[in-house]
């Protein structure tokens, strides 16, 4: 009767894994609510960020707006739009947005912001134009930065999405609200469990891809450069001796 | 440079939106814990004027203690302002907590009296026993009888009031104008058309939750949708995004919203009626005569209306509690 056997054996009972309030079914929900928040802040920071980092007019301004959104009870707008749109899921998605919209917005508009000015100029300089500039050196070189404001966005959107549920809808925080309401600790154990694991393959998914964003340009700009594309020769420029690469 | 101030605005917009969230968070009761104002009154015993409380002159003194709700702030002031009016000295800690903590100070003599509930109290006390028993009372003058011989020598219950605050299943205007439902067999038929809420325990409770309505009322309903009890299920009967839900029958949204209270007539809900806990020592004739007369005085429409002056128009429970007892006759 500890917390670790109750969580142990509400995790491997396998009642829990099936039905419409089955951990497949929440775990799936969950994912949705998360993804579709994701890809709507995506939608909205992604393209603010990219203009506002590349025009570098207003970047501390932005970074620093974007931030008053993070000051912002998940939850206080949750319960405030639940009160006109009662058992509906767009409140809650909303909710998400608002929390995902700052990293990823602050991360796009310093990571475009932060390329070398000596390589946009050596690209302006080539004649490319502003488009060019920005998805085919300033886009590259950012990669990385805009990955890890999406991967902390992601671990924060999963972690949260649990509030879906005090709506009345699923996700997997359902487990945790009615396992607290009816005294099943290993319930809650287990659904915090399942969030913290989601949340954790979501970062390790997204970390990979990081690390993909960071090491795809350089060093594949020294071994076949007559194949690669400007812009990342140009990349390469900012890394004249890239780490993993020959020297 | 012109999308870019747009989206400042609109950033800006939703910060001012999410910092209203916060403010609105707070509006809630703001009955502060501890009225220590001991008594507005003042000692000067009830100065000759016949009550309807009948009885001497009370001249013990009373610390009066109630949950952390409203309405057991209102039942305390309620008591306590009777008796103050019969001279007794009454020290308010209203507004404590929890039936864990307040049972607590009243089982260690900290506290006099306090407003209870006759199952809610009866089931804590047969938990505390053993806590996979139940209690075995059906109605009212059975849990009273229970109640006497469960608890501990040095409290006791007085005769309880008509006034009850038990669980209901509320409907909300469009579907009693669609179907007419009066009672939970009503209810029953049309249930698989039926989409109810409740809060997270009623998927599982029994007798009242849905292994209930399944086993005595043979109903099984279309969906069933989790929320907490109280403002969240108001909302969503008001929105008809449910249709019937789980209330405390004296919530005031009840009355303002023109929901309907089915009657349960299979007697499913064990009986919740409003009745003092008091420390035996200072129960004496006099004291549970004017407390005897008060519960003769509260009925639940009668409490319901009380609570829509502090929960609609926000009045202090003090002040409904001071107006009540000069309407009744008490101050």
């Amino acid at each position: 009767m500890n917390v670790f056997s109750d969580t142990w054996n509400w995790l491997t009972d396998s009642a829990n894994w099936s039905g419409p309030n089955g951990i497949p079914t929440r775990l799936w929900q969950h994912i949705q609510y998360s993804f579709v928040s994701l890809a709507i802040a995506a939608a909205i920071a992604l393209p603010i960020g990219l203009v506002i980092g590349h025009i570098r007019r207003g970047a501390s301004i932005a970074v620093a707006v974007s931030g008053v959104p993070r000051a912002v009870p998940t939850l206080g707008v949750l319960v405030l739009l639940f009160r006109y749109a009662p058992v509906q899921l767009w409140p809650a998605i909303v909710a998400l947005v608002v929390l995902a919209i700052p990293p990823i917005l602050a991360n796009t508009v310093v990571g475009i912001e932060g390329v070398e000015p000596a390589v946009r100029d050596a690209a302006e300089g080539m004649g490319m134009r502003a488009s060019g500039v920005l998805f085919g050196v300033e886009v590259p070189l950012g990669l990385p930065l805009v990955v890890s404001g999406i991967r902390s966005a992601t671990s924060q959107v999963i972690a949260t999405a649990t509030i879906v549920a005090y709506g009345g809808l699923g996700g997997l925080g359902r487990f945790i609200i009615d396992g607290y309401s009816t005294s099943n600790y290993g319930e809650v154990w287990g659904g915090a469990l399942l969030v913290a694991g989601l949340a954790l393959v979501a970062e390790g998914g997204l970390a990979l891809l990081q690390r993909r964003a960071s090491s795809h340009r350089a060093p594949g700009a020294e071994r076949r450069p007559d194949t690669v594309p400007v812009g990342q020769q140009l990349a390469s420029m900012q890394h004249p001796i890239p780490t993993g690469g020959t020297p | 440079m012109r999308p870019t101030a747009r989206t400042l605005t609109a950033l800006v917009g939703v910060a001012v939106l999410g910092l209203a969230a916060c403010g609105s968070d707070n509006s809630g009761s703001s009955s502060g814990a501890t009225t220590t104002a001991a008594s507005s009154g003042g000692a000067t015993t009830a100065a000759g004027t016949t009550t309807s409380g009948g009885g001497g002159a009370i001249t013990e003194s009373f610390t009066v203690g109630s949950g952390n709700f409203p309405e057991s702030v209102l039942l305390g002031e309620i008591y306590g302002g009777a008796l103050e009016a019969k001279g007794a000295k009454i020290t308010k800690k209203l507004n404590i907590g929890n039936r864990e903590t307040y049972y607590k100070a009243i089982a260690g003599g900290e506290l006099d009296l306090l407003p209870e509930y006759t199952n809610s109290l009866l089931s804590f006390l047969v938990h505390q026993k053993d806590p996979k028993g139940s209690p075995t009372a059906k109605n009212v003058s059975e849990q009273v009888t229970e109640l006497k011989s469960i608890l501990p020598e040095s409290l006791t219950v007085l005769t309880p009031s008509t006034a009850e605050d038990k669980d209901v299943i509320v409907c909300n205007k469009p579907t009693t104008d669609k179907y007419s439902f009066k009672t939970l067999s009503d209810l029953s038929a049309k249930a698989g058309e039926i989409t109810l809420g409740g809060p997270p325990e009623f998927a599982t409770r029994t007798p009242f939750g849905i292994p209930g309505f399944q086993q005595f009322y043979n109903a099984t309903f279309k969906t069933f949708v989790p929320l907490e009890i109280g403002p969240p299920i108001v909302d969503a009967l008001k929105a008809n995004a449910v249709n019937c839900a789980n209330l405390f029958s004296t919530n005031s949204a009840i009355n303002t919203n023109g929901f309907t209270a089915l009657t349960d007539d299979k007697n499913v809900v064990p009986n919740e009626a409003v009745l003092p806990l008091i420390n035996k020592a200072k129960a004496n004739p006099n004291v549970t005569a004017v407390l005897d007369a008060v519960n003769a005085k509260l009925n639940t429409d009668g409490l319901v209306k009380l609570m829509v002056e502090i929960e609609v128009d926000k009045k202090a429970e003090a002040d409904v509690a001071k107006e009540w007892l000069s309407a009744n006759g008490f101050t």
